[in-house]
């Protein structure tokens, strides 16, 4: 018999593992099936087809456009959202909720409350169509709908870093001669730059895949809106071998992402 | 700068609140006569130390650096170098460029620019033993060179009055003696107003000409040091200038 006290702390530990396992294998196994099934031999032309390429063209660039553009208005949101732990709870909790909402809405809610909003017929968007501004159905309506999704993974990694670092590094800073301005582009972006890059990545990689609020508020129209997880859906319906090359696409565009980066950038990783 | 010329003194009358705690102290530093401000553990001195350096606000009274008022200037504005107790050195920057950060940032046109003012900061380095040290990062430093990279930082932009907290209390014990007595060298040069915080019998003696004694939040004597082991005026500064050796 192996000794009990071995036992009574291997026990645990087995389930544990086998669990860890299941849950790695609800996450891997799908991938995989998409690796098994990709018609490998067809896939050099599935992937040089124009629709292929103008699909991946306009996800990358609106994707870079979005992230861009949650770094703009993100990071400031962050610090705000750093800050507000010193807030009544009232503001306080709803500031937070406004943030979190995109995470938890379904995207076509989102992409629904979007139209609303900004529409021919929106709340906001009327005014805009007077002025011969329409942004639904255009290129700049699949970037605010990637913005909209994609903007908590970067507030909440940022507001993490932020949290993290030892902020009197600030008022060093301050007696040095350096203006709020100068703190926070010389002492404040650098140390929270781990956390800027992560939420980055994760903002990235969340736009690039958004379907819902994208098929919403901006449709389907190729080389406009049509971005490579709607294309993926629509070769679906009758092209499923198209459908898996663009999904690959969109898999091998994700992990290198993910794998292009440094451990310590990953949310979760801290070394 | 303070070099030169008429030396500048730093005059403080000042209340300042945290929370409900209230600290009242009244300074009077001359430049090149180091003021050590001693107390126990809550007793406001780093409080005073950051109401000086403009990190709280004052309650009432004013401060005054040479001519000018500053009680209500940002802390940018003072020309004052502050030593923190952990130094808060920026760890995302080399130590040269710790030590040049506030030559860029105060400095105008050359001098701002990063690589000017890395050039600008290569005396302080030499001055301070750090040359050598130059390319490496904070965490990469011991207690000592830390603290002296701090020194030099504080020092490079040339403030006007210099305030330290703390600066043996994150240091090893076994190599506290050793650094205090450079720190004394380094302090002698200075000569403008220095404030040195610090609940050391050790760091009094050895740093500072003048000593003002905060307990509870008010000031409850002031003089040399020998003045004080000749009348001590509370059982805290009995107590402290009983224990010199520590």
């Amino acid at each position: 018999m192996p000794r009990s006290s071995g036992d009574t702390r291997r026990g645990p530990a087995v389930v544990v593992w086998v669990i860890a396992g299941v849950a790695l294998a609800l996450l891997v196994l799908p991938l995989l099936a998409i690796l098994l099934s990709a018609p490998w031999a067809q896939l050099p032309a599935l992937l040089v087809e124009p629709e292929t390429l103008q699909a991946l063209g306009l996800s990358v660039l609106t994707g870079a456009i979005s992230t861009a553009l949650c770094l703009v208005l993100g990071i400031p949101l962050a610090v705000v959202l750093a800050r507000s732990v010193s807030w009544p709870v009232v503001p306080r909790r709803l500031l937070r909720a406004a943030v979190t909402i995109p995470l938890v809405l379904p995207p076509v809610v989102g992409g629904l409350a979007l139209l609303l909003l900004l529409g021919r017929n929106g709340v906001l968007g009327r005014y805009l169509d007077a002025i011969g501004i329409t942004i639904p159905f255009t290129t700049g309506a699949v970037v605010i709908a990637q913005t909209f999704v994609a903007m908590p993974f970067l507030v909440f990694a940022v507001e993490g870093a932020l949290r993290g670092a030892d902020r009197r590094v600030e008022l060093a800073a301050a007696s040095l001669g350096a203006s709020p301005l100068q703190v926070f582009r010389t002492v404040t972006i650098p140390l929270v730059a781990p956390g800027v890059a992560a939420g980055a990545v994760l903002c990235f990689a969340r736009a690039l895949g958004e379907f819902g609020a994208t098929i919403t508020f901006a449709g389907s129209y190729p080389g406009v809106t049509r971005t490579l997880p709607i294309a993926s859906y629509l070769a679906s319906q009758n092209d499923l071998n198209q459908s898996i090359a663009l999904a690959l696409v969109l898999l091998v565009v994700s992990v290198a992402v993910l794998l292009g980066l440094r451990d310590r950038w990953l949310p979760g990783v801290r070394g | 700068m303070a070099a030169g010329g008429a030396r500048v003194s730093l005059v403080a009358d000042i209340i300042v609140r945290r929370g409900s705690f209230e600290v009242a102290a009244a300074l009077d530093v001359a430049g090149g006569r180091p003021l050590a401000l001693v107390g126990p553990n809550g007793a406001g001195k780093t409080t005073v130390l950051n109401a000086l350096a403009g990190h709280l606000p004052v309650e009432c009274g004013s401060i005054l650096l040479g001519e000018s008022d500053i009680t209500a200037a940002r802390p940018e504005a003072r020309r004052i170098g502050v030593v923190f107790q952990d130094f808060l050195l920026f760890p995302h920057l080399t130590v040269a460029d710790n030590v040049a950060y506030g030559i860029r940032m105060r400095g105008s046109g050359r001098t701002a620019v990063r690589s000017a003012a890395r050039a600008a900061a290569l005396p302080w380095l030499e001055r301070f033993d750090l040359a050598e040290l130059a390319g490496r990062y904070p965490h990469e430093l011991s207690g000592g060179q830390a603290q002296r990279v701090a020194l030099a930082r504080a020092l490079a932009p040339e403030p006007e009055a210099l305030l330290l907290d703390e600066p043996m209390a994150s240091l090893d014990i076994e190599v506290r003696d050793e650094v205090r007595a450079e720190l004394a060298v380094y302090l002698r040069d200075f000569t403008g107003p220095t404030v040195v915080v610090t609940h050391s019998a050790a760091d009094v003696a050895a740093l500072a000409a003048d000593v003002v004694v905060l307990e509870r939040g008010t000031v409850t004597q002031r003089g040399t040091w020998a003045q004080l082991q000749a009348t001590p005026a509370t059982p805290y500064v009995t107590r402290l200038v009983g224990r010199h050796e520590e």
